[in-house]
């Protein structure tokens, strides 16, 4: 049987520095914290859970989860991120959606996968050398109907199975879920940040009470959170694959000029 | 509100066919045509900001690409070496 030997979540964006110097420093150094400690875990596989900005799926076409089965892995190079390929992790990620569709979550298969920044900027601070084999585990928040946080603690606890009934033996898997925290995009509200919602939902994560946070509905996260809030549905299937773990904040930074919540964590496994 | 006739399959050739993202400045018309926008769309499309689009009914996430492809975005932009030069 194969392992999850850690379990981590970060924001997936960065923004200007300007006038917020210090504040967007602390979390660059929180997501390159995050990154090492990943990366002394000498993961075989890494396991990317987040949401697609609409760069791979289309608005009408909904798909709540997802993963890429390419061998090789080309960004889309959104944001000016750098566009060098890297190493896919086809037979975990069709293995995983096969052994999800078996229990009764479809995950589509996805050929042909340009992971944007949802992916790469995440991806980009853990593994910068891009050598570790990476199935990306799409949690379409953007889509209509986003996957409910309980679908996802499902997701999460279905890639826990997968690994160690599947999965051969002592491989290690770490897991590295991107989004969040709260944002308003491209709406009227953008700008407005709820610290108060933000730290109360990675203290449930970080306490051993992340299973509580599957009683919410989509509808509660997006009218506390924003519809960009909506991506911690990725967060929750990271949480769901490490149940009762505790974890702990490396970071967490309001930035209304970034729009958007700022935090990271890492689980204890 | 859904949004308007042809809007997201524009953005979403747009999204598939960079080459292309040069019409939203140079020649809209011809994309709006070529999707079937319709005429009481295309001044909000041409010329309006966040809020106009997203009163249109246009997906948030799309909105984002075309204030960018139109050079209407008002977040700030950032080089990201910034940050990836010191990862």
């Amino acid at each position: 049987m194969g392992q999850i030997v850690g379990a981590f979540a970060t924001s997936h964006v960065l923004g200007a520095p300007d006038g917020v110097e210090d504040q967007a420093e602390r979390v660059f150094q929180g997501m390159r914290e995050i990154g090492a400690r990943l990366r002394a875990l000498k993961p075989d596989v890494l396991v990317v859970l987040t949401s697609d900005h609409l760069n791979n799926f289309r608005v009408d076409v909904p798909a709540p989860f997802a993963v890429a089965a390419d061998a090789v892995l080309t960004p889309y190079g959104d944001m000016g991120l750098p566009t060098d390929p890297i190493p896919g992790a086809p037979d975990f990620a069709l293995g995983l959606a096969a052994f999800c569709a078996e229990q009764g979550l479809p995950v589509d298969a996805m050929d042909g996968v340009r992971p944007d920044h949802g992916v790469m900027i995440p991806h980009g601070v853990a593994d910068p050398e891009r050598q570790i084999p990476t199935a990306i585990f799409y949690v379409n928040s953007v889509l209509d109907p986003s996957p409910a946080p309980a679908q996802c603690w499902t997701a999460g606890a279905l890639l826990k199975r997968f690994v160690e009934q599947q999965r051969p033996a002592h491989e290690r898997v770490a897991l590295l879920a991107g989004g969040g925290l709260s944002h308003w995009l491209a709406v009227p509200q953008e700008g407005r940040v709820n610290e108060d919602w933000d730290r109360w939902f990675m203290e449930n994560l970080v306490s051993g009470h992340a299973e509580e946070l599957t009683r919410l509905t989509n509808a509660e996260i997006l009218d506390a959170a924003g519809n960009g809030g909506l991506e911690v549905a990725a967060w929750i299937a990271m949480a769901g694959a490490v149940p009762q773990a505790k974890g702990e904040i490396l970071y967490y930074e309001s930035l209304p000029s970034w729009a958007s919540g700022m935090g990271g964590v890492a689980m204890s496994v | 509100m859904a949004a308007p006739a042809g809007v997201h399959d524009m953005i979403h050739h747009l999204i598939q066919a960079p080459g292309d993202r040069r019409l939203v400045k140079e020649d809209d018309e011809a994309l709006f045509e070529r999707f079937g926008v319709p005429a009481d769309a295309r001044p909000v499309l041409r010329t309006g900001y966040r809020d106009d689009l997203y009163a249109l009914g246009i997906h948030p996430n799309l909105i984002m690409k075309w204030l960018i492809w139109s050079g209407r975005l008002t977040i700030k932009g950032f080089p990201i070496s910034y940050y990836f030069d010191r990862r």
